[in-house]
């Protein structure tokens, strides 16, 4: 469904039946086996009771063996309910419709994927299960106690003036930390993972900036009404040293030198901004450098897509959280990095409006060349 | 259009693209045109930038870098981007315009998506001006799709630009 109309309710709907499938995929055989095992025990308690014992204790198992059949048929139909109403759904997103070929309840996660017709309604149901296994879930009125930080911390300023050469110093400072900018703020290792889980499950600003492009309110319902922008992923740096190293990496791109710099900058930029794209490899960012979350099921862009529509129809419905993992963009990014966004301000000099870890390098960013390459 | 021009992926680049991890600057951009268009030094680059956006809906020839989506999808893109910043005056020589009831209604461009609310209430004076100028209002605004399926004769009409030498393909465009 390639932005046709209700992918968001579509996709919503989908989340919740897989789980509930998996969920009685996982758990419907120990019920079975444990009222077997209780009904052995009860006619062996019976029949020593009192003399018309052995008769009762002669009639439980005939009658359990009934119900549980009873009870497996039913829940093989709830399953077969799950099924036909999750490939409808899997048909509506994918475009491609196909039967789905239930397993024996029981079969595990891969089973379930397996009874997806092969192609792209298997593979879309491939990633919603295997992130299933490892997502997490932050409800709204969890997001809404998270607490937001506006300012920089004191501790990461004095890391970050230690992280830079005396030589540009404070003017690199100055630019980090702006107070047009938020690259501390938004991605600093400071930002709690609680903060990060509220940002992208529910665009919830972790600076809690109150203007009307920021502002986040939950209603008395559960509604959620915010502007803040953000797709499927909200990611930090893991510590000052790492949220350094693209900006000396670009320093020493440009010689080292505040002057050269500028220069760079006046050279890429259009209309007074410049966005720019360091490879994790320029940067000498490795893996554990940065942490966030993303949305679950997101692998393709339009997997990712229907994910944010699903997200904001859960805001505007007051609906339960869309599920997310935790990633690391510089770990498991194809081509990983950091991009920098930088603004020439009124004065001349240059700010960082902010500086993101990403997994897949924004397009037509400036692309940062090693220096020794 | 084969090939893109500096000052094209530059704009593109600096403001327009990576919208999923930073909508942000998408939304200024498109609050920036007018402001742009008065500045000597800018206008021409945007003038400049307008035209080749306009060549490369027509010949689908603006792939995307990553080669993730279909160029349909593409083409789409910088269709809502069109009108994202210049409004709804059609595309210069579109082989598949949009047509101009369906902005809004139920065409979500991305500054639709991040930047316009539900309500007029905590419109911001950017957005405010962003709907004037496009005759929508937030009553109005259906939130649907962002693309169309792409037309029956899509795939033929890119084998054809690609063998005019008018763009150039790569797998799995279509």
């Amino acid at each position: 469904m390639a932005g046709d109309d209700g992918s968001g309710p579509v996709r919503r709907a989908l989340t919740g039946l897989l789980d509930a499938w998996l969920d009685l995929d996982r758990s419907s055989a120990a019920p079975l086996d444990q009222a077997r095992s209780q009904a052995a025990v009860v006619a062996r308690a019976a029949s020593g009771a009192r003399p018309e014992g052995v008769a009762v204790a002669e009639q439980v198992p005939p009658l359990v063996a009934l119900g549980l059949t009873a009870a497996a048929d039913s829940l093989a139909g709830l399953a077969r309910v799950f099924a036909d109403e999750a490939g409808a759904l899997v048909a509506l997103l994918t475009g491609v419709p196909g039967p789905v070929t239930l397993a024996v309840l029981g079969s595990g996660p891969d089973a379930v994927v397996a009874s997806f017709p092969a192609g792209p309604g298997r593979d879309y149901v491939r990633d919603l299960v295997a992130d299933a296994a490892v997502d997490e879930r932050q409800p709204s009125e969890v997001a809404e106690r998270v607490p937001t930080v506006n300012a920089i911390p004191l501790s990461v300023a004095a890391g970050l003036r230690s992280a830079f050469d005396e030589s540009v110093r404070e003017d690199i400072l100055a630019m980090v930390c702006h107070p047009r900018g938020h690259a501390v703020q938004l991605h600093g290792p400071d930002v709690p993972d609680e903060a990060l889980m509220a940002r992208v499950s529910w665009k919830k600003d972790p600076m809690g900036r109150s203007d009307a492009k920021n502002s986040w309110l939950r209603d008395a319902d559960g509604r959620v009404r915010t502007k803040h922008g953000l797709g499927h992923v909200a990611g930090k740096f893991t510590t000052v040293k790492s949220l350094a190293k693209p900006v000396n990496a670009l320093l020493a791109h440009c010689g080292g030198t505040l002057a050269g710099l500028h220069a760079y900058l006046e050279e890429q930029a259009s209309m007074g901004r410049a966005r720019i794209f360091v490879p994790a490899d320029v940067a000498g960012l490795e893996p554990g450098d940065t942490t966030g979350f993303r949305g679950a099921g997101t692998s393709t862009p339009e997997m990712a897509r229907h994910w944010k529509d699903a997200r904001k129809d859960t805001m505007k419905a007051g609906g339960g959280p869309m599920p997310i993992v935790r990633t690391d963009q510089i770990a498991e990014g194809e081509d990983a990095g950091a991009a920098m966004i930088l603004d020439r301000a009124d004065s001349g000099a240059w700010l960082m409006v902010t500086c993101y870890p990403t997994g897949v390098p924004d397009e037509k960013f400036t692309r940062l060349r090693s220096t020794t390459s | 259009m084969t090939e893109t021009t500096r000052n094209y992926d530059r704009i593109l680049g600096n403001w327009f693209t990576g919208v999923d991890s930073y909508p942000d600057s998408y939304t200024e951009g498109c609050e920036s045109v007018a402001k742009w268009q008065s500045e000597p030094d800018r206008s021409g680059q945007l003038a400049a930038f307008k035209a080749e956006l306009a060549a490369h809906i027509r010949d689908s020839s603006d792939t995307p870098m990553s080669k993730r989506d279909h160029q349909w999808l593409n083409d789409e893109w910088l269709r809502n981007l069109w009108y994202d910043l210049f409004g709804p005056e059609p595309v210069p020589d579109d082989p598949y315009p949009v047509s101009a009831e369906d902005w809004g209604h139920p065409r979500e461009t991305p500054y639709i998506e991040y930047a316009v609310g539900e309500s007029e209430d905590d419109a911001t004076e950017g957005e405010r001006a962003w709907l004037a100028q496009r005759g929508l209002t937030h009553a109005e605004i259906r939130r649907g799709g962002f693309a169309r399926p792409a037309p029956a004769d899509y795939r033929d009409r890119l084998a054809r630009l690609t063998a005019e030498g008018r763009r150039t393909p790569y797998d799995g465009e279509v």
